[in-house]
């Protein structure tokens, strides 16, 4: 099916394999390249399930999702996928979020082969105890990476500590402790479950025609073999509105303080407006409160609180919706209180809206000259929507002043988390 | 796409015509040979012409202009380039057709307002604007060690050769920030628009004479075109036994940065068998570094080669356990001997000049990449886009073992992680 991205001179093309796998292809014939990528839906949050053909709940060690995509390029005949690709001139990786894990490829030539190899090998799993012991080094280290960034664990930390139950509170891959405990039963277990083509999506953006694309995958598909009954029972969690933990401090090697701090935001309420038109809207108001042209930023920097800029990023958690602020500063309790004052008063101008609206149009504009933003845009959608709005940018242009008071008064930004990490040497 | 270089009296204008893109992008490079007390000077420079301009008081003002011209992405930086410190502005817009407007006679006054018009009176920069910048950097100073990758290159880069200009930090240094004053460097700020080499790229779906138009009208500049002269830094002496320096930190890993000197290298070597040969070494997970120090002996999740052409630099970098550290370094000196010896096959140089055809079609796909390669053509005298593609498959086995022959193990730096991990 062709659905048109309006006044972006692209279209969107949907397929339905009939394993239940989706294929998505945004064509576009001004660039070279082509990126493709093929994720199942299947993070380090799902960690107790119903494994496919049983009936009794289980729970598999923190960071297996992660473990799993690294041991994918296992293969059995003991070619190493890095080495197909390169020998294509391509470049190929994957990653792991709390809600997805993405195996992909971009290069000029050989597509077909490219493709069809990127399905074969992630679907041949090959798991021993030697490789899977061979790993653990191998991820001890990139945990430890990850550990020494101080931003990395301060966004962790704040997540960890804003939820209860919720598995998203759990580092994507694991601890150095829980991955030493992961088997490749284990491994097997939540291959098979996740795995399978109903679970599963592609997508490719650039220099294709996009019925190859999709006859491509549909041959490929066809000689493979799976259940065709495919249920998914992962555990769900009743996530209290509160958080977990309101306020931590730890030690690094910084010599400038550091703050994260978190607002969960409960949308249940606000049944009238669609997630997405939620999340757009907490982004506007979230970005007018806190960028650089906001009143905020300057004043902090006039009172020397903060010398740069505030990062943002936003988690899309189901019923509740994180958006997260750090900055690095010499007065961390000041911060804290005059970001919490300046997001408890809901004001926001009319122009600063309608300037800021301008900003996002023009993003999508922008980002539809990048086969790997918009690839990137269509998984996010997939993953937090279900489906891809081609129709963002009138959408975006709709959206009133108005609406996003009402948004704004029906949200409580009373739950919050933050976390400072000061330098090891300090009495703090 | 259509390219044209325009002498425009005091500066260089490069014109990238091309409907690909829906932006036009915008750079202006300020350049000139690089002396160590320059650096803070113009990494100041760089940030206080952004920081607050006669008509925009405050960096809040800049950034409402910038989004009021539909999101025009704005930012400015100094990077040394060999023998070079490079100042430069960049800009993206979106084109007339998508914001329904004409922009470019608006951006590119907008732009010249904020260089050519900065906030200054009675020859000094503004007080307040000043006190920003200098506080943003003396934080970055602070924090300097809080990277441990970035900390660990140049740490390498400074006991490679402590005379180079490779071994001056990009941030510049604190006891030279100490004292620039709002009087000396509004002086600076006089010597580099009047004496620095500037050239202009331009790239998107543009009218070459309307631009150089818009241009003159709105860039005030005077200096004096002068020859360049070469970017690249050589190295004459290597050490027989390459030295190790280790250093403590509170990480807990450890981070290994090995600096291989190339000594005496043609112009095709350090252009194209360079490129070939740290491909195969360690530029991709396919390569002998990879497989080996990562995959088969677990010892780092990365683990990577990379050749610096201006510097004449190979770069070896990896994330490991201290207590791995010799084993690593000689496993890392097993694969570099192997090069040396031949130990690797016609698939693995076929591999490698595919990948690099590979990225040269993908980089017309980027404005930004493309304004790169203009640049590198400007500076350093790099082929076309289509010459690299015709000479990459020339390179042959006997290529890369005499290449490996003229690099040089020369500097091992340890930043040792000593902190406990707790999860």
């Amino acid at each position: 099916m062709k659905h048109d991205f309006l006044h972006l001179d692209l279209s969107l093309y949907t397929y339905k394999i009939d394993n239940g796998m989706m294929v998505y292809v945004i064509p576009d014939s001004k660039v070279n390249n082509i990126y493709a990528t093929f994720s199942t839906k299947y993070g380090s949050k799902q960690n107790t399930f119903i494994p496919n053909g049983k009936k009794k709940m289980v729970s598999v060690p923190d960071g297996i999702a992660h473990f799993l995509e690294h041991k994918l390029f296992e293969q059995p005949d003991g070619k190493d996928p890095f080495s197909i690709f390169s020998e294509h001139g391509a470049d190929a990786n994957a990653n792991t979020s709390q809600f997805k894990t993405t195996y992909l490829f971009s290069g000029v030539d050989y597509f077909k082969e490219n493709l069809n190899f990127l399905l074969d090998y992630v679907q041949t799993p090959y798991f021993t105890d030697a490789n899977v012991e061979k790993e653990k080094g191998i991820i001890e280290q990139e945990i430890k990476m990850y550990h020494d960034e101080p931003s990395w664990r301060l966004l962790e930390q704040v997540i960890f500590n804003m939820f209860h139950t919720d598995p998203i509170r759990i580092p994507i891959a694991g601890t150095v402790d829980s991955i030493k405990s992961i088997t490749k039963e284990d491994l097997y277990l939540c291959y098979n479950t996740f795995y399978h083509p109903a679970n599963m999506f592609v997508v490719v953006t650039g220099n294709v025609n996009p019925d190859e694309v999709y006859q491509i995958v549909k041959e490929n598909q066809a000689k493979k073999e799976y259940d065709s009954k495919f249920s998914l029972k992962v555990k769900n969690y009743d996530e209290e509105k509160t958080v977990a933990k309101e306020k931590e401090t730890i030690k690094m090697n910084v010599n400038i303080p550091k703050v994260g701090i978190g607002f969960k935001l409960d949308i249940k309420k606000l049944q009238k407006y669609n997630r997405r038109d939620i999340i757009n809207y907490l982004n506007l108001f979230f970005d007018i409160k806190s960028s650089q042209t906001s009143s905020l930023v300057q004043s902090l920097k006039e009172d020397d609180i903060i010398t740069d800029s505030i990062d943002t990023y936003l988690v899309d958690a189901d019923d509740y919706i994180v958006f997260y602020f750090e900055a690095s500063t010499k007065k961390p309790t000041e911060f804290i209180e005059r970001l919490k004052q300046e997001i408890w008063n809901g004001n926001v101008s009319e122009e600063d809206f309608n300037r800021k609206k301008k900003v996002y149009l023009s993003n999508y504009v922008t980002a539809t000259d990048n086969i790997f933003m918009m690839n990137s845009l269509v998984m996010n959608n997939i993953i937090s929507y279900g489906n891809v709005d081609t129709k963002i940018y009138d959408c975006i242009k709709s959206y009133s002043y108005e609406e996003l008071k009402e948004v704004i008064t029906n949200i409580t930004f009373e739950n919050t988390s933050e976390v400072i990490i000061m330098p090891k040497n300090s009495n703090n | 796409m259509q390219y044209k270089k325009i002498n425009v009296g005091p500066y260089n204008l490069h014109v990238i015509n091309t409907d690909k893109f829906k932006t036009v992008s915008i750079k202006i490079n300020f350049k000139r040979l690089l002396t160590k007390q320059d650096i803070t000077y113009r990494h100041f420079l760089a940030n206080i012409l952004l920081e607050s301009a006669l008509e925009y008081q405050t960096k809040r003002d800049i950034a409402i202009a910038c989004e009021e011209l539909y999101d025009l992405h704005l930012s400015s930086n100094t990077i040394l380039s060999g023998n070079y410190d490079i100042m430069s502005f960049s800009a993206r817009y979106l084109n007339s057709k998508y914001a329904g407007e004409d922009m470019d006679e608006k951006v590119i006054s907008f732009i010249s307002n904020l260089i050519f018009k900065p906030n200054v009176l009675d020859k000094s920069f503004n007080e307040t604007a000043f006190n920003i910048v200098r506080k943003q950097m003396m934080e970055d100073f602070d924090s300097y060690k809080e990277n441990p990758k970035k900390y660990s290159l140049e740490r390498m880069y400074e006991e490679l050769d402590k005379k180079s200009p490779l071994s001056y930090r990009s941030l510049g240094y604190e006891q030279d920030l100490a004292i620039i004053t709002t009087q000396n460097l509004y002086e600076y700020y006089n010597s580099v628009i009047t004496s620095d080499l500037i050239d202009i790229f331009i790239i998107g779906e543009v009218d070459y004479n309307k631009i150089k138009r818009i241009l003159l009208k709105y860039l005030d500049v005077k200096t004096i075109k002068k020859a360049g002269s070469s970017h690249f830094i050589e190295h004459t002496k290597y050490r027989k036994r390459s030295k190790t320096i280790k250093e403590t930190s509170d990480f807990t890993q450890s981070q290994l940065v090995i600096g291989v000197k190339a000594i005496n290298l043609t112009p095709f070597e350090r252009k194209y068998v360079a490129a070939i040969y740290s491909y195969i070494l360690g530029g991709s997970p396919d390569s002998k570094l990879f497989k080996n120090v990562r995959e088969k002996h677990s010892l780092c999740y990365f683990v990577s080669s990379q050749f610096q052409i201006i510097n004449n630099l190979l770069v070896i970098r990896s994330g490991i356990n201290k207590e791995n550290f010799k084993e690593a370094v000689k496993l890392i000196k097993k694969e570099f001997k192997n090069m040396e010896k031949g130990l690797f096959d016609e698939e693995d140089i076929k591999a490698a000049q595919t990948t690099y055809l590979n990225s040269c079609k993908q980089i017309l796909d980027s404005p930004s990449d493309i304004v790169k390669t203009y640049v590198a053509s400007e500076y350093l005298g790099s082929d076309t886009i289509e010459d690299k593609m015709t000479n990459i498959v020339k390179v042959d086995k006997n290529d890369i073992i005499n290449l490996a022959r003229k690099f040089h193990f020369d500097t091992i730096f340890l930043l040792e992680g000593d902190g406990i991990y707790e999860a």
